[in-house]
């Protein structure tokens, strides 16, 4: 019987969930050995014209892993899609957008200025971006295409399961690579995690008291952490009743609250509105001046509670008001007129130049 | 089945049809996705409309229905009753107000059409996300337990004592009328307060359907409407009310133990084995084992060996009783203020200034001096002061008025001078309370009768010392009066045993120690907790009338909710959470008003008391893995809605 | 700056206090913004901030959460976790780019029928000033 074809790619991601797979260790080689690695690009040579040469479901399965934001990581995607039987979204990026996914509370514009010339330690005095396209004698160059909105795998093609985490723990890849060898995957769609919160699975739970009022909420680093007490119930925000569980509580071991790596529980669609809720909840204040008061011990919510799923949520990214867009308009003529002005300023310099020439030519020639 | 969708248009007569135009609003709702029959009437809450549109739906087998009509708070349940006359479950049906969100308000017709369409709209596609539930309905008793045994509780004991019911009555003292029965007199008739108390105390005692546990405290509750489980724990009297003949010479005669008289407030001294008071019912001795000489270490039984007719029985043990009635009425009653929690005003320090409660006892005809005015010395006052608003009214201690001191004390100088009529009495107040049909004649009398009143500005803050020959009262910025007497007419607060009730039952307690009402307006004898009520002071200040008002009301309230024999139906729109989703994380328990979810800690999740869920869906919404979720009230229904109310409207 | 635009409200109204409000002021025949629509709940304290965003999300400019006043909650003080995830989600918002106008609670009893109106449109007016939501999302 041939092997299973496998392929694992990378898209918006860091490398750790390739790391990951290497943690599995022996078990890699004892994969190898059961599947037949058709594309990874960490690890193998192998080229994309292979790919394309594929007939389409050919792949058994396909573990892809990152967020999508260039036409290059789309045309990827794609690709693979149609040539795979089975595309499991691979780690917190690619399921909910992961931390690339932060990047949508800006836009291309703003990362462009900034990397490209208003850094302080970037020199770029012509402003030069990289562009799509950009023609030099010997022809075009293209770029990918940069988009202003990350995604999450499952927004540009059809996603079968999903592996949380980030990055999934070795022993949910070892299931999951199990399960697509021996044809045992559930229904598609589903997550390959188990399906309640990570407060079912944290030893802190059974102390967890049933009233927990919070007047103050502290940073992290602020305060020394008990190692036993549940985070909430220290005054500190801990994400775990709005997150899968499955990963085995290792921040949680570590002595740190969870951050909800492994995206939200099975009913919920937006993790950071349905935890705002559940964290509102808990404060101890009735009046709008003691609620805002804890309110302000929260510096950044939006970057908390989506720093894995921001590109998965209902908004998905931060919004042009009109007046931003009339603002950055206003910018761009002041920009124009500044411009223009330098224009005139260099032109009529260069005219009175000339005249001064002439006049004294004149003033020659009488002579 | 497949689904059918009836949508019927009510023209309200011309409310809706003159401001709307109906036939295209018929048309474009036919258009409209999810919409299989559009009916029309013109007044669909008539009868002719009720038939009209049970007819429909039988006729064309719908399966849900939308009625864009008037307010769902006139007749969601008008409509929910024609569902059900038409074999459909009543609860797949939404309603769309295009009256008082529509036709009455956009003026435009063509505007106010197009708003109607989106209404509509939204209710259709809620409305395919209904699913059919039946109201649910548990076992009840209707046997009920009242705590607290004074005006309030004997009150509500007897109204509850009807056919089919048991009434349980547990009292923490040893005799039965509460506060009232320590009184001499009460106003406004000067009426003496155990001759008025008395018949009732005898029926309660009396009465087949009562069990009445004097000497008894409320150990735990459990359960919940219809199903509480009590555990009492009945203190060991030590005298065998069925041989004991109430003769009380014997035994009290032998004992050789003395010790202060709490009844008198401490102003006299009573025996170990004693009667609070003469004429206190049940009219049985106890024994108080802290200071009887023969629990105490000898083998000391004087008593026993007087009574005639065996009825010591020094080997009764305490017992833990248990029973299970389906509602409770908490009437702990009062207790006075702590006046030493002033010193400057003398309380316990100086003599002949007595506190409200101690000059009941002194005017009492069973009390230290058996009702004869006089001061500590044996000498009869000349003089008396009263200040009023002891301890009320004042941030540092009770922040309230206790409404019924003012007349109280107004009764006191009453009955002074009654005893001695050129006593020079003295009230010192700060505003005078003189509430209901009796209180302005009461006053008018008292200033008739030379009884001078003057006004301060702090009543807390005047000075209390002893003077050659009496008491100097020092008002600030006042000059002292001298008097041969002082009353403290102390606020009132709730009983102390309310706090341990309250942990029990998980309602609050206020300022001044009392219970918690529901509502302050609408539903003052009932609690957050369902089956739980409050009678009496303990749920504020209180007169006696207005204390066996609340009583009924509490008693009606029982009466109504549970019937002999009948099961309860619990409310409609209830959460439910949902076993395989629930983490465990306690969020809902602690959001839940009324302590309807509880932790299972073996299966580690919340569940929810349907017998106690109102269905306001903040454990919905709080809930972080929305693993709770409402009937009526789904995530699913309101997206629905918020969807169809929107679609279009950039058109 | 109207530009004939109608501005699209969802307002969330308890059945106890607001929603009763409303309908007396729809008694008064009190005239309401044509894009005002109302979504009925037992409580405000059902209203989340998922339910504020989906309106967004789906096509409105502005959402109003109406409830009773602190104190007068038939459920006890749903009136008050409203409040409070009402606040956190308004920090929140600004990171979004959604304007602080477009989200407003406050509280509404069952007989200030001229309380709801000046609300609802005094809501409507101040959306209309800012703008429609996404607006090239719409386009």
């Amino acid at each position: 019987m041939s092997k299973k074809k496998l392929a694992l790619y990378w898209n918006a991601s860091c490398g750790g969930c390739e790391e990951a797979v290497v943690d599995l260790g022996e078990d890699l080689l004892k994969a190898a050995k059961v599947f037949e690695i058709v594309l990874w690009p960490v690890a193998m040579d192998y080229k994309y014209k292979d790919i394309e040469k594929l007939k389409d479901g050919e792949i058994d399965a396909t573990l892809i892993n990152g967020a999508v934001r260039t036409s290059e990581q789309r045309n990827k995607a794609e690709l693979l899609r149609k040539k795979s039987k089975t595309v499991v979204a691979f780690g917190s990026c690619a399921h909910t957008g992961g931390i690339p996914g932060l990047a949508n509370f800006h836009r291309k514009k703003e990362f462009f200025n900034w990397i490209y010339h208003d850094s302080p330690s970037v020199t770029n005095p012509d402003e030069i971006q990289p562009q799509e396209k950009t023609s030099v004698k010997e022809g075009e160059l293209h770029l990918p295409r940069f988009s202003d909105t990350v995604k999450t795998l499952d927004d540009v093609i059809e996603v079968d399961y999903y592996l949380p985490g980030c990055a999934p723990p070795v022993d949910l890849i070892k299931e999951a690579l199990n399960a697509i060898l021996k044809g045992e995957l559930p229904e598609k769609g589903a997550v390959l995690a188990p399906d309640k919160a990570l407060c079912s699975e944290c030893e802190r739970n059974e102390s967890k008291p049933e009233k927990i009022d919070l007047k103050n909420i502290k940073r992290v680093h602020t305060k020394k952490l008990d190692e036993e007490k549940c985070f909430l119930e220290q005054g500190v925000i801990c994400m775990g009743p709005s997150t899968r569980s499955g990963c085995g509580e290792r921040c949680i071991n570590a002595n740190m609250p969870c951050r909800g790596c492994f995206g939200p529980p099975p009913r919920v669609k937006d993790q950071g509105l349905k935890f705002l809720s559940g964290l509102a909840s808990l404060f101890d204040a009735s009046e709008t001046e003691e609620i805002k008061k804890i309110v302000e011990g929260i510096t950044d919510p939006g970057g908390l509670f989506y720093l894995y799923s921001l590109p998965s949520s209902l908004l998905k990214r931060k919004y042009v008001t009109r007046r931003e867009k009339e603002m950055e308009k206003i910018k761009e003529l002041k920009k124009e007129i500044e411009k223009r002005e330098d224009e005139i300023e260099e032109k009529t310099k260069e005219l009175q130049r000339k005249l001064r020439e002439l006049e004294d030519k004149n003033s020659n020639e009488a002579l | 089945m497949t689904e059918k969708t009836g949508v019927f248009i009510c023209e309200c007569g011309e409310n809706i049809a003159g401001e709307i135009d109906i036939d295209k609003l018929c048309k474009k709702t036919g258009a409209k996705e999810g919409v299989d029959e559009v009916l029309k009437h013109k007044l669909l809450c008539s009868d002719d409309g009720k038939k009209f549109m049970e007819k429909e739906i039988r006729e064309k087998n719908l399966t849900k229905a939308v009625v864009a009509a008037c307010s769902p708070r006139q007749h969601e349940e008008t409509f929910r009753t024609v569902l059900k006359n038409a074999d459909l479950n009543p609860f797949l049906m939404q309603m769309a107000n295009i009256r008082e969100q529509c036709a009455w308000t956009v003026k435009d017709t063509e505007k106010a059409t197009e708003k109607a369409l989106s209404l509509i709209n939204g209710a259709v596609k809620r409305v395919r996300h209904h699913k059919p539930f039946n109201v649910k309905e548990i076992e009840a008793k209707a046997d009920a337990m009242v705590i607290g045994a004074g005006a309030a509780g004997i009150e509500a004991a007897l109204t509850l004592a009807q056919k089919g019911r048991k009434v349980t009555l547990v009292e923490k003292r040893p005799y039965v009328g509460g506060q009232a029965a320590l009184y001499e007199d009460v106003f406004p008739g000067m009426e003496c307060s155990l001759c008025m108390l008395e018949p009732r105390l005898d029926s309660v005692l009396h009465n087949d359907r009562i069990e009445v546990l004097t000497c008894s405290e409320i150990e735990e509750i459990l359960g919940f409407i219809g199903n509480f489980t009590v555990r009492i724990r009945k203190k060991p009297r030590s005298v065998e009310p069925s041989a004991c003949f109430g003769c009380t010479d014997l035994c009290i005669g032998a004992c050789p133990e003395k010790t202060e008289n709490e009844y008198d407030m401490g102003l006299s001294e009573r025996k170990a084995i004693y009667t609070p008071f003469k004429g206190a019912m049940p009219n049985v001795p106890l024994i108080d084992r802290e200071k009887c000489r023969h629990f105490n270490g000898s083998d000391c039984s004087e008593c026993s060996k007087a009574c005639q007719f065996g009825a010591i029985d020094l080997n009764e043990k305490e017992e833990i009783i248990e029973r299970k009635p389906g509602a409770i009425i908490i009437a702990a009653g009062f207790e006075e203020f702590d006046c030493s929690k002033i010193p400057q005003l003398g309380c316990k320090e100086i003599e002949d200034v007595y506190t409200g409660m101690e000059f009941e006892r002194i005017l009492n005809a069973q009390g230290p001096t058996e009702g004869k005015l006089l001061k500590k010395d044996g000498s009869a006052p000349e003089s008396a002061v009263i200040i009023h608003c002891v301890g009320s009214r004042s941030e540092k201690y009770n922040n309230y008025c206790s409404k019924v001191c003012c007349l109280n004390s107004l009764k006191f100088s009453h009955m002074m001078k009654e005893k001695n009529n050129e006593m020079r009495i003295k009230h010192i107040y700060r505003d005078m309370t003189l509430p209901d049909k009796e209180g302005q004649k009461i006053f008018d009398e008292a200033r008739e009768n030379g009884i001078k009143f003057i006004r301060v500005e702090e009543t807390n803050d005047i000075k209390i010392e002893k003077d050659l020959g009496g008491i100097k009262i020092t008002p600030p910025n006042s000059d002292p009066i001298h008097t041969d007497i002082v009353i403290l007419s102390a606020s009132i607060q709730g009983n102390s045993s309310l706090k341990k009730l309250s942990e029990m039952l998980d309602f609050e307690i206020t300022e001044g120690g009392f219970a918690e009402e529901l509502h302050n307006r609408l539903s003052p004898v009932s609690t957050a907790v369902e089956g739980i009520y409050i009678a009496g002071c303990a749920q504020g200040p209180k007169n006696i009338p207005e204390a066996v008002s609340s009583a009924c009301a509490a008693a009606g309230k029982i009466l109504s909710r549970l019937l002999p024999g009948d099961k309860i139906k619990l409310e409609e729109v209830t959460a439910q959470i949902e076993e395989d989703l629930c983490s465990g994380c306690r969020t809902c328990i602690q959001l839940c008003p009324f302590k309807a979810i509880s932790f299972n800690k073996e299966k580690n999740i919340s569940e929810i008391n349907e017998a106690l869920c109102k269905g306001c869906g903040t454990c919905v919404s709080g809930c972080p893995s929305s693993a709770s979720s409402s009937r009526l009230f789904t995530e699913t229904q309101i997206s629905s809605e918020i969807s169809g109310l929107l679609e279009g409207s950039d058109e | 700056m109207n530009n004939g635009f109608t501005p699209q409200i969802i307002a969330f109204l308890c059945n106890w206090c607001s929603y009763a409000g409303a309908d007396k002021a729809g008694g008064r025949h009190d005239e309401a913004p044509q894009g005002l629509k109302v979504v009925r709940v037992m409580c405000s304290g059902r209203v989340e901030p998922r339910d504020v965003i989906e309106c967004f999300t789906r096509g409105a400019d502005g959402v109003l959460i109406l409830g009773c006043h602190p104190g007068d909650c038939h459920y006890k003080e749903g009136n008050h976790k409203a409040l409070r995830r009402y606040h956190l989600l308004k920090k929140m918002l600004p990171q979004f780019g959604i304007e602080n106008e477009r989200v407003k609670l406050d509280w509404v009893s069952s007989n200030e029928a001229k309380r709801y109106t000046e609300i609802v449109n005094e809501m409507a007016k101040s959306i209309s000033r800012l703008g429609p939501f996404n607006e090239d999302g719409k386009q």
